[in-house]
């Protein structure tokens, strides 16, 4: 029982933040003020109308496909390569795939912006695609190697009995069974990349600005309630992302977690 | 129709040897049983006449081609796998389909081959269910009618009934012994179960430390075991080390009387072979039987009696119908004697 | 069978992730030798200047303070994730999913989102302050941001999810018959956890702190809108330098020196669970 007392205290401070950000989105008052005297839903028609919030929210859905995209494959190729030939360099190829989660992103994110601003690009929106898709890599790393790890060897071999050829083992047997992973994958790093700042912000921070950033940036220098909304838009995007992936596959056994309990 | 040929075929796994120099001619159509304990080398030799591993020394032929060359699916190989291994993300039309879709065989061709097999394994019904949704019974002939859609010259089975309970494995065996004989495909079997092997074998095959032990009929294989590792292994016969002159036949220092019977002619050191149902028991010492013994385990098995009797340290298996023999209980003073008309002498062991 | 295919496609695959995540790192160490430049972003020469300047006492106070706030948060996000996994996987089905959403809709919003919420759950107009004001508690409700203990709450907000579901498939799946046997030999309930439950996990758990430690020390947003000025990490040094002043080699040496704390830390890590397998 104190277990569960202590279970609802944490709930409250995780979630006690976010139904004062609502209240405020949700109020009509032009400054910060919880609780809402006057409710209105202005703030969000600010969020959906005016162009440079709409700017912001479309250049962070563009970067966050094309990573997730980026993300996505760079995953499956390794993978593919690391089950097909399991080879030293094919383990290092994955463990090197780790390697980005294990540094602190203010490191990666130094790195990006000294390395792109070399190359040329800086201010162009791929270079923070395809940052995001390298650095996020990892999540659908180790999601697509569940999927893989699924596979077993006598259905495989089965396949290859009756003739398969090896593209044809990968596109009968092999994607159909690890699409599942692959989404989820797709889905996980689309939603990180979404809510990024500080790679994005350090690679090309000024010109292509993210909603994460936007939203910093009024923070910083002083801000209205559109905030607010942007932040709401952001949970209710992330949630509902979450619950559809949940709904669609067993989070928990994907987790790792044991089958029954 | 097809007939396999081993000659020499050889297999390590680092130092471990899986398979030594094991020779083997299956005929035409003929159902071949692969018997021998966990280890003793028969899923690696289905494995490798499959294709699925290659062998270090010898060679297969099939139909007189050798396969050496030959890879896997090039074969035309029919495999039951002990997993099944059913693509779970198929139905089970297209799982049988698989294969014929893989040779790009016609659609129309397909589908009538699909339903043809379909009624054959009895799956008239189900071609739409996703396979995860079958019983036991059900996958397995999915996994048997795949196996089977592209006609296949060889029809290999991996122990595919062993995760089965007793009753539905009889009735998956006997089917699959129909249609074994209505197809006269070319099969071979592995299997850990020996009652298994003699009720579908034409020909069983006793592997043991990956090499074969005995090969033949389950009647000779049966009544006729030509090894020690085999007449212990199958019917858990009991060995005895006997010498036998022209006068008498000696085990321990009992005298069991002239040579007679199967063993009329032979002389010296042997060891002779009797099947626990051969013995005949009385429930007190008696002299003028072959051995006098003690119960030291009495049990009830369905319809059979099961004793061991312990005769001068050597502890000898006993088994009869019900009410057939004396009742015995465990401490029981018995005698022993046999009708040495139906019994052996292990060939390889005489002096 | 052709391995030609998944050949290339493995020094394809080495080769993006060498040039887009190892050069970048490598570029980064070499500029950390360049010379500083305000009229360009650097001078292309071979100096400890960098270094020199990182030792000389601001930056190593910088550093020492943030080794120190991170630490600690890493030691409560730990402690507390540990003891809530307990009791969550002891929810229905139902309830642990609802928690692993929770969670991952934590790890997943930016950090951005979660510190503004924050900001404003302590801010003096809308939040805490203003309900103990108007109780009648606090005679002088003031914003409780930003502040030390502030940028502490937030970073333990975004740690707490990401240890929380990397604990929760060990704590779900372990052998609980190991604690019923501990029952039955006579321990307490109450007391179960920390005899048996806890130095089972000790080892995770030092390894996970590590974990987090380097996590939390590349945390940006945080320091910046809940701390104070004098509360700001290297982190935020670093973007400051890069960003702000423009002297990117002095942001890369102390980017590199953050570089040689986490491989340390890593190595550490990495011995530890090494050690747990013996």
């Amino acid at each position: 029982m104190k277990g569960r007392l202590f279970l609802c205290l944490l709930l409250i401070a995780i979630v006690l933040p976010f139904i004062v950000v609502a209240g405020v989105s949700i109020g009509a008052s032009k400054t910060i003020t919880f609780p809402p005297t006057e409710f209105s839903l202005r703030w969000y028609g600010v969020l959906f109308s005016e162009s440079e919030w709409l700017k912001a929210i479309g250049i962070s859905v563009l970067i966050a496909v094309g990573a997730a995209i980026i993300s996505v494959s760079l995953a499956l190729a390794i993978n593919y390569v690391l089950w097909r030939l399991n080879t030293r360099f094919s383990r290092f190829t994955f463990a090197l795939g780790l390697g980005p989660f294990m540094l602190p992103p203010i490191i990666l994110a130094l790195g990006a912006s000294l390395f792109w601003a070399e190359v040329g690009w800086y201010g162009r929106i791929e270079a923070t695609i395809i940052s995001h898709g390298i650095f996020l890599v990892t999540l659908p790393l180790v999601v697509v190697a569940r999927g893989f790890a699924s596979l077993t060897d006598d259905v495989v071999e089965a396949a290859t009995m009756m003739g398969a050829s090896p593209w044809q083992l990968f596109t009968t047997i092999v994607l159909p069974l690890i699409t599942p992973y692959l989404l989820t994958g797709f889905v996980l790093v689309a939603i990180l990349s979404f809510n990024e700042y500080l790679v994005a912000n350090m690679i090309s921070g000024f010109i292509v600005e993210t909603l994460p950033i936007k939203i910093f940036n009024n923070v910083r220098y002083g801000y209205s309630p559109v905030v607010a909304s942007a932040s709401m838009f952001f949970v209710t995007v992330t949630v509902t992302a979450l619950i559809l992936i949940a709904r669609s596959t067993d989070l928990l056994a994907l987790l790792g977690a044991p089958k029954d309990s | 129709m097809s007939e396999l040929a081993l000659s020499g075929v050889g297999k390590r796994f680092g130092k471990t040897v899986a398979l030594a120099d094991v020779s083997l001619q299956i005929k035409s159509g003929e159902f071949i049983c692969l018997l021998g304990s966990s280890g003793c080398g028969k899923t690696t030799l289905l494995r490798i006449i499959a294709g699925l591993e290659k062998c270090d020394q010898g060679e297969l032929h099939l139909d007189r081609v050798a396969l050496s060359k030959l890879p896997s699916h090039k074969r035309n190989i029919g495999m039951v796998f002990q997993s099944l291994a059913l693509f779970p993300h198929l139905n089970v039309s297209r799982n049988i389909a698989y294969g014929l879709k893989m040779r790009s065989i016609s659609g129309e061709a397909t589908n009538a081959r699909v339903t043809e097999l379909l009624a054959l394994t009895g799956l008239v019904g189900f071609e739409t269910r996703s396979v995860a949704s079958l019983s036991g019974g059900q996958k397995q002939r999915v996994a048997i009618a795949r196996a089977l859609a592209l006609e296949p010259r060889l029809f290999l089975m991996d122990e595919p009934f062993s995760a089965l309970d007793a009753g539905l494995r009889d009735h998956l065996q006997q089917e699959v012994k129909k249609l074994q004989r209505q197809l006269a495909v070319t099969t071979i079997f592995v299997t850990h179960d020996q009652s298994e092997a003699m009720s579908l074998a034409d020909r069983i095959v006793i592997l043991n430390n990956g090499s074969i032990e005995q090969a033949g009929t389950p009647k000779e294989i049966y009544q006729r075991p030509l090894t020690r590792f085999v007449a212990e292994f199958i019917g858990n016969n009991n060995l005895l080390d006997i010498e036998i002159d022209e006068t008498a036949v000696k085990y321990q220092g009992y005298n069991l009387g002239s040579p007679q019977g199967s063993i009329e002619n032979l002389r010296g050191r042997q060891t002779l072979v009797v099947r626990p149902e051969s013995i005949r028991l009385r429930a007190s010492h008696d002299t003028s039987q072959y051995l006098q013994g003690t119960v030291t385990m009495q049990r009830t098995v369905g319809a059979l009696v099961e004793c061991d009797i312990d005769v001068d340290g050597q502890v000898l298996k006993y088994t009869a119908l019900q009410n057939s023999g004396p009742e015995v209980s465990i401490g029981d003073a018995v005698s022993l004697s046999w009708d040495w008309s139906g019994l052996w002498c292990l060939p390889g062991e005489s002096q | 069978m052709n391995l030609f295919v998944p050949r290339i496609l493995g020094l394809c695959a080495f080769g993006i992730l060498s040039v887009f995540f190892l050069l970048p790192l490598a570029y980064m160490v070499v500029v950390s030798f360049y010379k500083a430049d305000p009229m360009a972003f650097y001078q292309v020469a071979f100096t400890f200047e960098n270094y020199q300047k990182y030792f000389s006492g601001f930056y190593l106070n910088v550093t020492l303070r943030t080794l120190w706030s991170t630490a600690v948060s890493a030691v409560i996000v730990v402690s507390l994730a540990f003891t809530a996994m307990l009791s969550i996987v002891e929810l229905s089905r139902k309830w642990q999913l609802f928690w692993v959403i929770l969670l991952l809709s934590m790890m997943c919003l930016s950090e951005v989102i979660v510190g503004f919420a924050w900001l404003i759950l302590l801010s003096e107009s809308a939040g805490i302050p203003r309900l103990l004001g108007a109780l009648g508690i606090w005679d002088d409700p003031r914003s409780l941001s930003p502040s030390f203990g502030a940028m502490m709450i937030g970073l333990v907000t975004l740690g707490f999810s990401v240890v929380s579901l990397v604990l929760y498939p060990q704590i779900a799946g372990r052998d609980k018959s190991v604690e019923e046997a501990a029952r039955t030999l006579g321990t307490p309930p109450y007391l179960v956890p920390l005899y048996v439950t806890l130095p089972i996990f000790m080892q995770t758990l030092i390894a996970l702190t590590l974990t987090m430690f380097v996590y939390l020390l590349g945390v940006f947003v945080m320091p910046v809108m809940l701390g104070r000025p004098s509360d700001w990490t290297m982190t935020v040094m670093i973007s400051d330098k890069a960003l702000g002043d423009a002297n990117l080699p002095l942001g890369a040496a102390l980017a590199v020196v953050m570089l040689i704390i986490t491989g340390a830390l890593l190595l550490l890590s990495l011995y530890v669970s090494r050690k747990r397998r013996v």
